[in-house]
This record gives C-alpha cells, structure tokens and sequence, in this order.
C-alpha cells in the first residue's frame, strides 16, 4: 500500500511540475489589472483572451523547451477529459442562464445577475483548480470574486463606485508581480538546452 | 535433508532483490518513467535531477537489459525521442517493489 502511495504521490508531483513557471499568475493578474484599470470595462475579448493566449504562447515557447516533453497514462488522461467535459457543462448553463434573463428571476433584486456571474466564475475556477490539483487558484478565485462582490454591490446598493484599481487593480498587480518573479526564477533554474541532433 | 540442501531451497529475500534497478539513479528513473506513459530525455533529466552524462549511462544500461525503449516520432516536424518503460521493464519494476516490501516487513524489530 505504501509503494502505491509513493507512486501516486510521485505522479502527482510530476503532474504538478507541468504548470511551473508562473504563467498562471500571469495571466490572472493581467486579467486582473486590466479589469481594475478600465474600472470593470474591458472588452470580454482583451480581458479573457489575451490572458488565454499569454498561458498558451508561454506555455509553448517558454516553459516546454525547458521542462520536456511528457505523456501521462490513461487514469490522468481520463481525468483531463471530465475536467473538460464538466468545464463544457458549466459554461453552457453559464450562456443559457445570461441568456434568458427570465432565468434570473428565480432570486429577486438586481444583485442576481452579479451573484450567479461570480458563483459561476468561482464554480470555474474550482473546477480547474481541483483537478489540475492547483490549489493556488482557489485563492485567485476567492480573491475575484470578493473583488466582484465589493464592486458591484457597492454600485448597486450604495450608489458608490469603489475603485477599480482598489477591488482589482491592487491585488491584480501583486499577482501578477508574483507570477513575474516566480518566471524569471524558472528560467533562471530552467536554461533552455541547445538543440541537440535527433531532438533530445 | 542436508544442510546445502537447506541452505539452498532457503532463499534469503535479499536475494532475489533486481540489482539493476535497486542502484538509486536507476530507480528514480525507473519509478519516474512507471508513473506517465513516456517522456523525453529532458523531462527526465529535469525531474529527477541527474546530469545528462550520468543520466545517459543509466538510460544506457536499462535498454540494455530491455526494460526501457526509446521511440522516435516527430514533433512539430521535428524528430523526437521519447523514452518509455517497456512491459518487461513495468513487471520487473513492480516485482521489484513486492520483493522490497517483503524484505522490509521481514526485517526483525
């Protein structure tokens, strides 16, 4: 039993090593900094996309070359795809339940449309965070989503604008200051290899 | 029954431990490899945290003994080479690890 517990953890540990480098914090906080510097109003493209392509362009061409190339067995496999198919499901429901706005009804106040848009967006990245196994995102997530609340219901119930560089802006930044430091220390402990003849 | 003849049927547990993969690099990279499908020479190097000589030398003696195979494919039109425990190298890993486990709970308090 005890052998199987040092594979798994080993397996996990392995697993774990492939979102190295920072890219993560990256992301989020550039997600985050630009919600907090437009005060909530970036367009949807910039403000989920370009984040996306900073994690897969990073991904490709920074981290990869320097960790290898690794194909996990079937059991992580078959959790990848539930995690993708669950993700499916729920960003479906998403769309459905922002597209009628008869479904939001069920709760009533204008504070429903920001509830569910922050559960959801909490709900997303727990979905991810647990099967990825990176616990990192349950904090960013945590953080959004109070940052969503504060905003929103200040706006909605007080009339108040709180700043978006406070809700957001401000923790955005130190995440993504995180995530830079956490990149230069990988490529510093990470060099890339010189191309070597027959690709090792 | 004489005493040779004790001695011999009486195997001692260490024994029959596989010496190949018991070498501590040999066993990092066996134990590495029995937990994904494949991965490169660069994963492993960066994983376990051997040099690329020594890891080489290892890698070298476990394809020897046909429990390691090294596959070439193409990757982004590039060749690559990925290494993989072969189902020899998986049994003999895995009876490896009953043979430890026997002699550690066979060991006196």
């Amino acid at each position: 039993m005890s052998n199987d517990i040092y594979l798994k953890k080993l397996e996990k540990k392995v697993w774990q090593s492939t979102s190295r480098g920072g890219l993560l914090e990256v992301a989020i906080g550039i997600n985050m900094l630009g919600n907090g510097v437009s005060q909530y109003t970036l367009p949807f493209s910039l403000s989920i996309l370009l984040p996306l392509a900073i994690l897969f362009i990073g991904y490709k061409y920074l981290i990869l070359p320097r960790t290898g190339h690794v194909k996990f067995g079937v059991d992580r496999i078959a959790t990848v795809r539930k995690t993708r198919i669950l993700l499916f499901i729920v960003v479906l429901f998403y769309l459905a339940i922002i597209t009628f706005p008869g479904l939001l009804r069920f709760v009533t106040g204008d504070l429903t449309p920001v509830i569910v848009t922050g559960f959801y967006t909490l709900i997303l990245f727990s979905i991810i965070a647990h099967f990825s196994e990176c616990r990192r995102l349950y904090i960013y997530a945590s953080i959004w989503f109070a940052g969503h609340l504060l905003f929103n219901y200040a706006k909605i119930q007080w009339g108040v604008i709180v700043g978006g560089l406070v809700v957001f802006g401000a923790p955005g930044f130190i995440i993504l200051l995180i995530g830079l430091v956490m990149l230069v220390r990988f490529l510093q402990a990470n060099p890339a290899p010189p191309e070597t003849r027959g690709g090792e | 029954m004489t005493r040779q003849q004790h001695n011999t049927d009486r195997q001692q547990p260490g024994e029959t431990i596989d010496r190949l993969i018991h070498e501590p690099a040999r066993f990092i990279i066996m134990a590495h490899l029995y937990v994904v499908e494949s991965a490169d020479f660069l994963f492993l190097m960066r994983q376990t945290g051997l040099t690329k000589g020594n890891l080489s030398s290892h890698m070298t003696r476990l394809e020897e003994a046909g429990y390691l195979e090294v596959i070439k494919e193409f990757l982004n039109k590039k060749p690559h080479t990925m290494l993989r425990l072969t189902d020899k190298g998986r049994k003999a890993f895995d009876e490896y690890r009953r043979t430890m486990k026997q002699v550690l709970d066979e060991l006196p308090e």
